[in-house]
């Protein structure tokens, strides 16, 4: 059984650890495994859990008139994470379009 | 990186921050057109808890009210809000993580309040237990602010608890000349009120903070289900009058189609006020505000559509505890929006 795709997203955020990643390649990197419909509120879950402090908006970008952010899981939210979340249920995902910080991710 | 880059940063950064700040609105503006449809509901519950078949005896008919009647409708409303928004799928996919069995200790607050209202509102009625139950968001807000460090105190908070207290104070004064009892069960009554607003309020602060990790629809899902679950199984194994009172519902249509408003009417105040407006506004705003208003709701439909005894007091004491409410959630979306960051 697939995992929540909100779980996969921290999931992946956690094993991504201090790279991070930008919102639009964890969408595509999340695609290798659910259909578009099923991630249509990644955005809201991601700035939920950026309010509540569990992620780290490195940096924001304006793309079309919408704000892409960087985000990486918080160090104290790490054990949070993994305490909470069943790890051996995160779909393996090829990470290396996770992109950087210093590439901008849209250029 | 360039002094313009940084000034660019800087704007998008406050752009971020007003949309966060907007989108707290909406949340508060769902959880406040939310609170007519639990008025409705329970309005309706506490009126029909002192009837047959629910007054064959006490507080077994008010348990097979929720349990047979409000719950099983309410479940199936949302199994179709599932179903409809395509959802549903979350609501396996959260199983299996140590963070789903937050759904069991929710079920369980929201289940013992549930029932602790229906206990109440018959031996106060339903106008006095809906202005005092919407405490429960106050309690909530508290919870949540306390943890989350979520600074609500402000002159205008004060000035808010202060309203509360004397609506309080005006709704019992009132409400007890023409409450169903009188003496010792009046005042048991008043007791199972509060421990319903402590649990309610607390299931309030649990939402919340489930939400941050837990896809908001699964969460409504094991919610409500679970309710279904333990008290039917409650109902069925420990109370034998409440097999008969259920029977008798069940054969009534008349009582079947007033336990579909029931159902309905709270699973639409779930959706919209406890889901939507809780997991985009917080527990502080969202909750207090679907609470104080749906409570106020319960009372001023008991007092007027539901024919309870007409009281200006309540009414008065009823406004006086939404009014309260408003000054401790309501400021200005600059500021929101950086107390929510």
């Amino acid at each position: 059984m697939k995992p929540a795709p909100k779980y996969q997203a921290a999931m992946t955020l956690y094993h991504l650890g201090n790279r991070g990643i930008w919102e639009h390649r964890l969408f595509g990197v999340l695609r290798q495994h659910y259909r578009d419909s099923e991630l249509s509120g990644l955005r809201e879950d991601l700035i939920g859990m950026s309010t509540v402090g569990w992620l780290d908006t490195l940096e924001q970008r304006e793309h079309r008139g919408q704000i892409l952010r960087f985000y990486r899981l918080a160090e104290s939210a790490r054990p949070l994470i993994a305490y909470q979340l069943n790890l051996t249920t995160y779909l393996p995902s090829d990470l290396s379009t996770a992109g950087t910080l210093i590439e901008s991710g849209m250029r | 990186m360039t002094t313009n880059d940084i000034a660019v940063g800087a704007e998008l950064a406050e752009r971020s921050r007003l949309a966060d700040g907007k989108k707290t609105r909406m949340g508060m503006i769902y959880a406040v057109l939310a609170a007519p449809a639990l008025g409705l509901a329970f309005g309706l519950l506490s009126s029909i808890v002192t009837a047959p078949p629910f007054n064959l005896e006490a507080p077994t008919g008010a348990f097979a009210l929720v349990a047979v009647l409000q719950v099983p409708f309410g479940v199936f409303a949302i199994g179709v809000f599932l179903a409809v928004s395509g959802t549903w799928r979350d609501a396996v996919r959260v199983l299996g993580h140590r963070v789903s069995w937050w759904n069991l200790f929710v079920a369980v607050g929201g289940f013992v309040g549930d029932l602790c209202f229906a206990a109440a509102s018959g031996l106060i009625g339903g106008a006095l237990a809906g202005s005092i139950g919407g405490l429960a968001g106050v309690v909530g807000a508290v919870i949540g602010a306390a943890l989350y460090r979520e600074r609500i105190l402000r002159p205008t908070t004060l000035l808010g608890l202060a309203a509360l207290a004397v609506g309080i104070w005006l709704a019992v004064s009132g409400g007890s000349i023409s409450a169903p009892t009188q003496g010792v069960y009046f005042a048991v009554g008043l007791l199972i009120i509060v421990v319903a607003v402590l649990t309610w309020g607390f299931e309030s602060f649990a939402i919340s903070a489930g939400t941050d990790l837990m896809p908001a629809e699964g969460f409504l899902w094991w919610r409500a289900f679970l309710e279904l679950l333990l008290a039917n199984t409650l109902l069925f194994l420990l109370f034998p009058t409440g097999r008969h009172i259920a029977y008798l519902a069940w054969s009534d249509p008349r009582l079947v189609a007033i336990g579909a408003v029931i159902g309905f009417g709270w699973a639409i105040w779930m959706i919209m006020g406890f889901y939507i407006g809780i997991s985009y506004a917080g527990a502080v705003r969202g909750g207090v505000l679907t609470n104080t208003l749906a409570f106020f709701f319960i009372a001023f439909f008991s007092l007027t559509v539901y024919g309870a005894p007409f009281s200006v007091i309540v009414i008065v004491g009823s406004i006086a505890t939404v009014i309260g409410a408003m000054l401790i959630v309501t400021e200005p979306k600059s500021y929101l929006a950086r107390q929510r960051n």
